[in-house]
């Protein structure tokens, strides 16, 4: 049987926040996007303003409503990066299959070290104090035998805990905790669960698996697995190359858009930023574009759309991202945010058609490719687009990287 | 007990390897304060504002004293006990 620990960071954002400033320990602390750009969203609270009811994703104006005197504070997404890397390596210290899910979340297979270290248990407390005196952040931990079953167990406890999950006690602690809480029971799941009557992972574990495979496909067959504990799915190691299935970004604008002309430096920008992204990761160019927005209402709208040749240039991304918008977009109401991603990746080697024109394409690739160097060398914003350059906001914008920071959300200095 | 951050001169050695040492503190009196001997260093958290600095536990003085190093700006710092009852102190 494998020992599988998941360690979760406690309000992760926040938690970093406190250590720049311990001060406000005994306040509530949300971390919060912009709301000068309009990012002003709650992304990460602490334990006193959650208790005020605080959630995440809810806007500043809600949240401060429910919790008068909450600190705001601005994300500095630098600091978390350099936390949780540092958190990592104290995992590493147990094992090399370290597998992160997100930035604040991470598996590990301890099983070659147990006997070494004392037991899952042992070393999930070794590796909880280890984190909290070093680093000043707490996590909680859950020990299993399965994936599953350690997530469950990291969010039992909180914070700064160890839960653990064995044969013997899981039909009494993880049976009857709502079907919700299991890895990969999003909404819909969850509602077409509750209409079989299924309300607890212990109902699912004990549902008709042939009903609920003819209700949900092959899920259903494998969420009931994982109910019974029955995931063998491994934790990659840490050098393991993780499959990457699609590069996106996404931003809200900071004003509202009211034309597709108004639009269409902003899909520039994204697929500019994906382009890159997508040029160095190394799997090829990409056949898919999505293109999604949303109004001012919070309506989202979406389509995809093949590219008649597999792309990695901005231009032909932002091509295809601004003809589907087009299509998709029914300019009832201003645009507030855009996101462009592109999927389905050739892999390193091409397949040139006959039908294209070749030179071109290679011409357009070698100045990517020279645009991208300056960028490495320069800075992002060394050379730019003409039709970029017409938006302050945009111009100022830093492309590359998983998020496009705008100035306004620009990382404070530390102290 | 309430604490603030000092930040402080150092005299440090750097090996050929790029490991430091802490050879002195440069007081803000302009008193030069020599380390006697660095006792264990790890990272660890403070107990005043700083994300993940390294912590020198020395002899200075006869006594284990505290010093903080802060790789993101390169700077110490010390943790000062701060007294309520002077006000010259918490009006920094």
């Amino acid at each position: 049987m494998r020992t599988i620990l998941h360690s979760d960071l406690n309000n992760f954002y926040a938690s970093v926040e406190l250590l720049k400033r311990p001060e406000l320990k005994g306040s509530p602390v949300a971390v919060c996007g912009s709301v000068e750009n309009r990012h002003g969203i709650v992304l990460a609270k602490n334990m006193i303003a959650k208790a005020a009811g605080v959630k995440t994703g809810e806007t500043v104006w809600q949240a401060e409503r429910k919790c008068p005197g909450l600190v705001r504070l601005p994300v500095d997404f630098p600091s978390y990066h350099r936390v949780s890397a540092r958190v990592r390596q104290i995992y590493q210290r147990y094992t090399d299959r370290v597998e992160p899910f997100g930035i604040d979340e991470c598996w590990l297979d301890v099983t070659e070290s147990v006997r070494l270290f004392g037991g899952g248990t042992a070393i999930a407390e070794e590796i909880r104090a280890a984190v909290k005196a070093e680093i000043g952040v707490t996590v909680s931990v859950g020990v299993s035998w399965n994936k599953v079953f350690a997530k469950l167990g990291s969010d039992m406890k909180k914070p700064d805990a160890v839960t653990c999950i064995t044969p013997e006690n899981y039909q009494n602690t993880v049976w009857p905790l709502s079907v919700g809480e299991l890895l990969y029971v999003g909404k819909a799941t969850l509602q077409k669960l509750n209409k079989l009557g299924v309300r607890t992972i212990g109902d699912l574990a004990r549902a008709d698996r042939a009903l609920l495979a003819a209700k949900l496909g092959k899920w259903g067959n494998a969420l009931c697995a994982y109910a019974n504990g029955e995931d063998d799915s491994p934790v990659a190691r840490v050098d393991e190359e993780r499959e990457i299935k699609s590069i996106g970004n996404s931003l809200t604008y900071h004003r509202d858009l009211v034309d597709n002309d108004d639009v269409y430096p902003l899909l520039l920008l994204l697929s500019e930023s994906v382009a890159a992204r997508l040029r160095e990761s190394g799997v090829g160019k990409a056949r898919t574009v999505h293109v999604s927005a949303t109004d001012n209402k919070l309506r989202r709208y979406g389509k995809q759309g093949r590219l008649t040749e597999p792309a990695s240039s901005a231009s032909e991304i932002a091509a295809l991202a601004f003809s589907l918008f087009k299509e998709v977009y029914p300019w009832s109401d201003p645009v507030r945010a855009a996101g462009v991603s592109v999927s389905d990746f050739t892999g390193k080697t091409e397949q040139m058609s006959i039908f294209s024109d070749v030179v071109e394409g290679r011409k357009g690739e070698k100045m990517d490719r020279a645009v991208d160097g300056l960028r490495k060398k320069y800075g992002s914003r060394i050379i730019q687009r003409a039709t970029i350059l017409q938006d302050d906001k945009l111009k100022k914008a830093e492309i590359g990287g998983a998020h496009i920071n705008t100035p306004a959300e620009e990382p404070p200095e530390e102290d | 007990m309430e604490y603030e951050k000092r930040y402080v001169g150092m005299q440090v050695r750097f090996d050929e390897s790029g490991k430091m040492t802490p050879l002195a503190v440069l007081w803000e009196d302009g008193r030069t304060i020599p380390v006697d001997r660095v006792i264990s260093f790890g990272r660890a958290a403070a107990r005043v504002g700083s994300v993940m600095p390294v912590r020198y536990v020395c002899m200075i003085g006869g006594r284990e004293r505290e010093l903080y190093y802060e790789s993101a700006c390169r700077r110490w710092f010390v943790e000062m006990k701060r007294r309520e009852d002077d006000p010259a102190q918490r009006s920094e």
